[in-house]
């Protein structure tokens, strides 16, 4: 009976070992080596032959996308959606939307299971992030899909699709957005307009300016009324301690003309060397340790907010609250409006560090056609559609016109109360075809875009490093991150009595592995 | 705690015994304000203005009050809660009616000790404790076998209705407090199986039938996972997930989205207590009518023949 028993355990780890180490998708091979995708029922493509228009027999794509909230009116989104692409391309989509929470999850599980996705939404972080899933083989190259079926989305992203772009395979289509983000720093209007300081504070180019102004509004605090009053004078960026932020960022000319912006990358605590192409520890660099040492003077003038290091509020929820008289915090172009219509404070606000375009800004929101899509040739198009229809992005973005929103006479579109459908204007297609919102301006989208085009690349723009052989050391190499971080990033703590142990821990964390790791990949892209 | 009583037969309570019982008291009462305060901590931040939370903290009663939290939960998303409280209840008790009915099915055989094969099935019901699928394995089981994604029934077989340690507490419970004498006796009567399980042995078993029920009950009313893996139609959201999502969709989006998001859209630390309370009332109102039973099942172990 024992023995029985005994070969029935072991029969049964077996069965077990196995069905863990099972799942394991065939390799997508792109489409240039099976030969070109022939429409299923469209006409032929390319080669001088007439380009396709359209789907001869009904084409069903199921395609899955994030939602930010609860919305009844979605279906009758939909509904309008397919009467477009049902019209346009003879293809009928099943939208279906998951919680942005839970996106990342359910994507990871329904792709391993092989369920059917034509197309999907790339962002969120986590399984679903274009780095997790290029690195799992769960996107169909897109090579000979776009040039067919989506030929006006693959003209118009022609610059930005090597951010997508892993060995010469075009995985996926980045979502056309602002990409040219800066540093900024905001103040609240009203003090600096009590306080006579509004001038002043136009003019502030350098450190020097910026410190001289935090001691006057210092100085006057107490005697400010009660409703401007505030609990501190800077607030931190982040729920991380962080009052500025440090990934690949030079403050260390005091002239904020000089300050330089690194290629990080993607990841926070390195960044890329352009003279050099030497990856460096940015997080334990002299220039980060400067910065360092001078929030520790500002923690230690009374400027920062004393639990910085452990609150969780947002710079955002900061200022609403009236916490604050200024922050640091990354944005776009308009971002003061937009700050200032978040918040609901009027904040006065300045670039102190351009950033340009960068891989990992680019590719960390966008769409794929995951390796079980049954209709890539749909989705191609029905994507094309999407970056080139305005309709159809206001659609998403806006809802129903007269249902969920309303167009003033300048063309910048509102919610109405009661609205049953709320979209993101980032999150889908084409940013640049959807109505701007009220205050931004009826051309709005066109300085936008403008800003966009005008934008310097980062040298190191379409690299994309496979981490999947380093991540237990980047899992490591966080946590003491996430340990000295937040009193270092608002100066609880001066840097000196920590900084020999922080960089010790880094390194017994395998730092350089890390750094090792994406030197090798610099390298490989640089030739 | 043996603690030997030295009252003498006049009924005078010595000094020996005044001591103990105040120093057993003060740490229960100790313990029963760690557990309490931390609640009313939640309530009182729930009902205070946002702002006002923000900027001086958190304290026993509102500096400010304010129902915008409960306003934002019920007005925003009202339906969808009172619609997720009620699929919740449901869900718990249908799952723990099943749980009741199946588990100590299993588990009555197992203690028979003329049960020859009790001993196999008890090993096969361990393994269980130790060894699984996995989570990939079982949502592929669960959506591709038995197709139970975006329905009711994903919220309530996926690893709830009964697991190892469960049927071993009632196999144990039974081969205890059941004695062979008892069942033979009926089947001297004429009783069959049967009507020897539902009319003696279950009525007998109502102490560990409430306690396991109640652990039951709990984990379908704090249950989220099961709703992340196999539920995306938001219809079908039990509580817990619906508030976890609100809170977490928001607050991934402040990550993400940065300076492009309405701060007035982020749940602040108001709403998320709103959020907490509106978990832990319904609980609240139903644990005394239980409480009897679950101590009397808590005590069964000192139960011995």
């Amino acid at each position: 009976m024992k023995k029985f028993l005994a070969l029935t355990l072991a029969i049964l780890m077996l069965v077990a070992l196995l069905a863990g180490c099972g799942g394991q998708q065939e390799e997508a091979a792109p489409p240039a080596q099976n030969g070109s995708a022939e429409p299923s029922g469209g006409e032929e493509a390319g080669g001088g032959e007439e380009a396709f228009t359209r789907f001869e027999d009904m084409e069903t794509v199921e395609v899955y996308m994030m939602a930010w909230g609860q919305w009844d009116g979605f279906e009758q989104v939909a509904e309008e959606i397919n009467k477009i692409t049902e019209e346009k391309l003879n293809v009928h989509c099943n939208l279906h939307q998951i919680f942005i929470a839970q996106y990342a999850n359910e994507m990871g599980m329904m792709l391993a299971a092989q369920e059917t996705i034509d197309l999907c939404m790339i962002g969120a972080g986590g399984a679903s992030s274009f780095s997790s899933m290029s690195s799992q083989n769960m996107l169909t190259p897109l090579n000979e899909y776009l040039p067919v079926y989506a030929p006006e989305l693959y003209g118009m992203m022609q610059k930005y699709l090597p951010a997508n772009t892993v060995d010469g395979n075009m995985l996926a289509v980045p979502a056309l957005r602002m990409y040219n983000t800066s540093e900024w720093l905001f103040m609240r209007t009203d003090i600096l307009e009590h306080l006579g300081l509004t001038e002043e504070a136009m003019a502030i180019d350098s450190w020097s300016d910026f410190e001289a102004l935090l001691q006057k509004v210092y100085e006057a605090e107490d005697s400010l009324p009660a409703e401007l009053q505030t609990n501190c004078i800077l607030g931190q960026q982040n729920g991380s301690g962080g009052v500025i932020a440090y990934n690949g960022l030079d403050y260390v000319s005091d002239d904020f003309a000089g300050n330089k912006a690194y290629d990080y990358l993607g990841l926070m605590y390195l960044a890329v060397d352009p003279e050099t192409n030497e990856v460096m520890p940015w997080i334990i660099s002299d220039e980060t340790k400067a910065l360092f040492d001078r929030m520790y003077d500002y923690y230690n003038a009374g400027y920062i907010y004393k639990d910085a290091a452990t609150s969780t509020d947002y710079s955002d929820n900061m200022m609403a609250a009236g916490m604050c008289f200024a922050y640091f915090c990354n944005g776009e172009y308009g971002a003061a409006e937009n700050k200032s219509s978040t918040t609901g404070r009027n904040l006065t606000g300045f670039v102190a560090v351009p950033i340009g375009i960068t891989t990992s800004y680019v590719n960390s929101w966008g769409w794929g056609i995951p390796s079980t899509a049954e209709s890539p040739e749909a989705a191609a198009a029905l994507l094309n559609l999407m970056y080139t229809d305005p309709e159809i992005e206001n659609l998403l973005v806006w809802g129903i016109r007269g249902r969920d929103y309303e167009l003033n006479e300048e063309g910048e579109a509102y919610f109405l109360d009661g609205a049953q459908y709320q979209g993101l204007e980032f999150f889908y297609g084409n940013q640049f075809n959807a109505y701007p919102s009220v205050g931004q301006g009826g051309d709005f989208r066109q300085r936008q875009w403008e800003d966009n085009e005008s934008a310097p690349l980062s040298p190191y723009f379409g690299l994309t490093v496979d981490s999947t052989a380093i991540t237990n050391e980047l899992t490591a190499v966080q946590a003491v991150i996430d340990k000295y971080y937040p009193t270092l990033g608002c100066g609880a703590v001066k840097a000196d009595t920590v900084w020999e142990q922080f960089k010790q821990e880094l390194y017994d964390a395998g730092l350089q592995a890390v750094i090792d790791h994406y030197q090798a990949a610099v390298d490989a892209f640089v030739g | 705690m043996n603690k030997k009583r030295t009252t003498d037969y006049t009924g005078v309570i010595s000094r020996e015994d005044i001591v103990y019982q105040v120093i057993v008291n003060v740490l229960l009462i100790l313990l029963s304000l760690a557990a309490i305060l931390p609640f009313l901590l939640i309530l009182s931040s729930s009902l205070t203005d946002d702002y006002v939370l923000t900027r001086f903290g958190y304290n026993f009663f509102p500096r400010a009050f304010s129902a915008y939290a409960y306003e934002f939960v019920f007005s925003r998303n009202g339906a969808y809660v009172l619609h997720s409280a009620w699929l919740t209840l449901l869900v718990t008790i249908i799952g723990t009616s099943l749980s009741l009915l199946i588990a100590p099915l299993l588990a009555y055989p197992l203690s028979r000790r003329d049960f020859k094969y009790a001993r196999f099935f008890t090993f096969l019901v361990f393994f269980t404790m130790l060894f699984n699928g996995g989570i990939v394995p079982s949502y592929i089981m669960w959506s591709q076998v038995f197709h139970v994604k975006n329905t009711i029934w994903a919220l309530i077989f996926p690893g709830m209705l009964f697991n190892g340690f469960f049927i071993i507490l009632y196999k144990n419970y039974f081969a205890t407090n059941i004695h062979p004498s008892l069942i033979e006796a009926a089947r001297i009567d004429g009783a069959g199986e049967w009507q020897i399980y539902f009319r003696i042995v279950l009525p007998l078993s109502l102490p560990i039938l409430a306690t396991i029920g109640l652990m039951v009950g709990l984990g379908y009313w704090n249950n989220w996972t099961n709703g992340l893996y196999y539920i995306t139609d938001q219809k079908l959201f039990t509580l817990q997930q619906l508030l976890k999502n609100i809170i977490e969709n928001i607050r991934a989006l402040a990550d993400i989205a940065g300076g492009s998001f309405p701060v007035s859209e982020i749940p602040s630390n108001s709403v998320r207590m709103a959020m907490a309370v509106i978990g832990i009332v319904p609980i609240m109102i139903l644990y005394p009518f239980f409480q009897n039973a679950f101590i009397a099942g808590i005590a069964i172990g000192g139960v011995k023949e």
